[in-house]
């Protein structure tokens, strides 16, 4: 754990072979104590997760979507802030949804749980809960999901035909007797498809899907650069990534876009879109994103100067290489 | 005892056992990690029988007896068949009966096979359109107007133009995609200094990409850790001990 042990190495060495139990305790402390202060850092939203949220807020209230969650605790860091902000959005908008996975057998219990999570804050902030089986309703899990994405694309009923989930009675229904799917018999019934994803679907679903819908994808940092092309070309009408991708929905649905405050004094400007953008003033909008978002910034500050410290040794290790030669 | 907080301490406790591995490989890191992948493989085999396996085949071959709201289905026998051609797929273990795992696979190969020329068009054809972007501006303006404070009408109008600085955008876009494409051209020998050239520049737009998505990933790795720490600071020794 020294950091000098030997007393013959050079700065240069000394600077390049740090111990890494040293960087990881710092890593930790900087990832750790801005959790416990609340900054909000200044954001300018993303075009791609503007279009995301602006595409959202223009699915008329009372609506029906899909919405794929895909993923579980392995990337709750980043995926469970997307699907908060979405599901709030959608509550709030009173727009019924399916949630299922054509990934992980283990994410609609994931989803459950955070529904109720979700109930949980309605409930302290005095407001109406989202009822499953009225309000949205869980399709469980597909095995094959290009098999289900090629499925819905030429029947809705008959892919998720059989899924049942629990009614008010307490007996398993066939979810399509439900309130939400009820008068849902194609694709074109449904007003969106949201895939929440940290693997391959959104693959998946363009190829199977992005003709005959819209698709939003919310997805992990590793993922963003390859659903970005996606937006580029039109495919996806809206992409959200990662952490930076929360903060973005979070601002927008705390500031809206293009609108002006009490003083006239607009929080989140976009010269690509045309008008405003509403935003959901006096509820609780901030979450997950606002957050993690400082200590992100701060651990990336700590990475890259991990970087630039190494960098130097290393061109101090080899002005003395050549100096000695 | 709550039990919710049980369920933190247990989580808590497994998060720095799987830590612990940044200082070194050590017995109970190999404990935490044996459980977790344990509880993973468990949970995904029950999962897969209660979300799936049930309602798509199990049901469907055995029919329901019906209730008050929904009524009775008669089973279909032919579901059956799936199961040994399913079951077939474990022949692979043997060395005598493995040919006969060839027949799931090559019905899931041949379904995937017939329809990879429609989805790799869906996927690509879009993207290789929108890849051909005018390099020439349309208009004198170079910076595209603020269109949020216009009507739908001009809104669109200015949309269709060509500004100087999306010329730009769109020229460096294209030399890239040239640039990338020549550099994995290895039919033939690269005589031409120009050829050359745009190798060596698409080689080095490749190493910016590959610097983005790295970069994406690193991002997206923190995130993850401080999660966890939220998890053990905020949700077990904050709101979970502190606030009881």
């Amino acid at each position: 754990m020294a950091i000098n042990p030997k007393p013959n190495r050079s700065i240069g060495e000394v600077l390049q072979s740090l111990p890494r139990q040293w960087l990881y305790t710092i890593l930790l402390i900087v990832s750790t104590v801005p959790l416990f202060i609340q900054v909000l850092i200044p954001n300018k939203p993303e075009d791609s997760s503007i279009d995301f949220y602006q595409n959202l807020m223009k699915i008329p209230d009372g609506s029906v979507v899909l919405l794929s969650s895909d993923w579980t605790n392995s990337t709750r860091g980043e995926s469970r802030g997307e699907f908060d902000a979405i599901v709030k959005i959608l509550m709030r908008k009173h727009i019924k949804f399916v949630v299922y996975s054509i990934a992980d057998p283990q994410a609609p219990q994931v989803a459950r749980d955070e529904m109720n999570y979700l109930n949980g804050l309605q409930i302290q902030a005095h407001l109406p809960t989202y009822q499953p089986w009225t309000d949205w309703v869980n399709g469980g899990y597909f095995p094959n999901g290009d098999g289900t994405a090629n499925a819905m694309s030429i029947s809705l009923r008959k892919a998720f035909g059989g899924k049942k989930d629990i009614a008010p009675n307490g007996q398993l229904e066939d979810i399509f007797l439900s309130p939400v799917l009820a008068n849902v018999q194609t694709i074109q019934d449904v007003k969106a498809l949201i895939d929440v994803t940290a693997s391959a679907t959104a693959t998946t679903y363009v190829q199977k899907l992005g003709q005959k819908m819209m698709l939003l994808f919310a997805v992990t940092g590793v993922m963003g650069p390859e659903a970005l092309p996606y937006y580029s070309s039109g495919q996806v009408s809206g992409v959200t990534i990662g952490i930076k991708g929360v903060y973005d929905l979070e601002t927008m649905m705390q500031d809206g876009v293009n609108l002006p405050d009490a003083t006239g004094k607009v929080a989140v400007s976009s010269n690509h879109v045309v008008g405003s953008i509403g935003n959901f003033p006096g509820m609780s909008n901030l979450g997950q994103g606002s957050q993690y978002y400082p200590a992100l910034n701060a651990s990336l500050a700590v990475f890259i100067l991990a970087i630039v410290v190494g960098n130097i040794g290393m061109f101090m290790v080899k002005k003395e290489k050549s100096r000695t030669q | 005892m709550n039990y919710d907080l049980l369920k933190l301490a247990a989580g808590s406790l497994s998060t720095v056992g799987l830590y612990t591995i940044l200082y070194r490989e050590n017995k109970f890191y190999r404990y935490c990690e044996h459980i977790y992948i344990g509880i993973a493989v468990g949970y995904s085999m029950v999962a897969i029988w209660t979300e799936t396996l049930h309602d798509l085949w199990w049901v469907r071959m055995t029919g329901t007896s019906g209730t008050p709201t929904t009524p009775g289905t008669n089973g279909v026998w032919a579901w059956m068949l799936l199961l040994p051609i399913g079951l077939l797929g474990y022949t692979v273990f043997s060395r005598k009966y493995n040919w006969m795992s060839r027949v799931p696979i090559g019905m899931i190969i041949g379904f995937s096979a017939g329809q990879t020329i429609q989805l790799w068009f869906n996927q690509y054809g879009p993207q290789i359109v929108d890849s051909m972007r005018p390099v020439l501006p349309t208009t004198n303006a170079f910076f595209v107007p603020d269109i949020s404070k216009l009507s739908p009408a001009d809104a669109v109008k200015v949309q269709s133009m060509v500004y100087g600085s999306q010329a730009i955008n769109n020229l460096l876009f294209v030399i890239t995609i040239v640039a990338v494409l020549c550099y994995f051209l290895f039919s033939f020998e690269m005589k031409s200094k120009a050829l050359r050239g745009a190798t060596t520049i698409g080689r080095w737009l490749l190493m910016v990409g590959f610097g983005a998505i790295f970069g994406s990933t690193v991002a997206m790795r923190f995130t993850l850790v401080i999660d966890r720490m939220y998890f053990v600071f905020i949700e077990f020794l904050k709101q979970g001990i502190l606030h009881r």
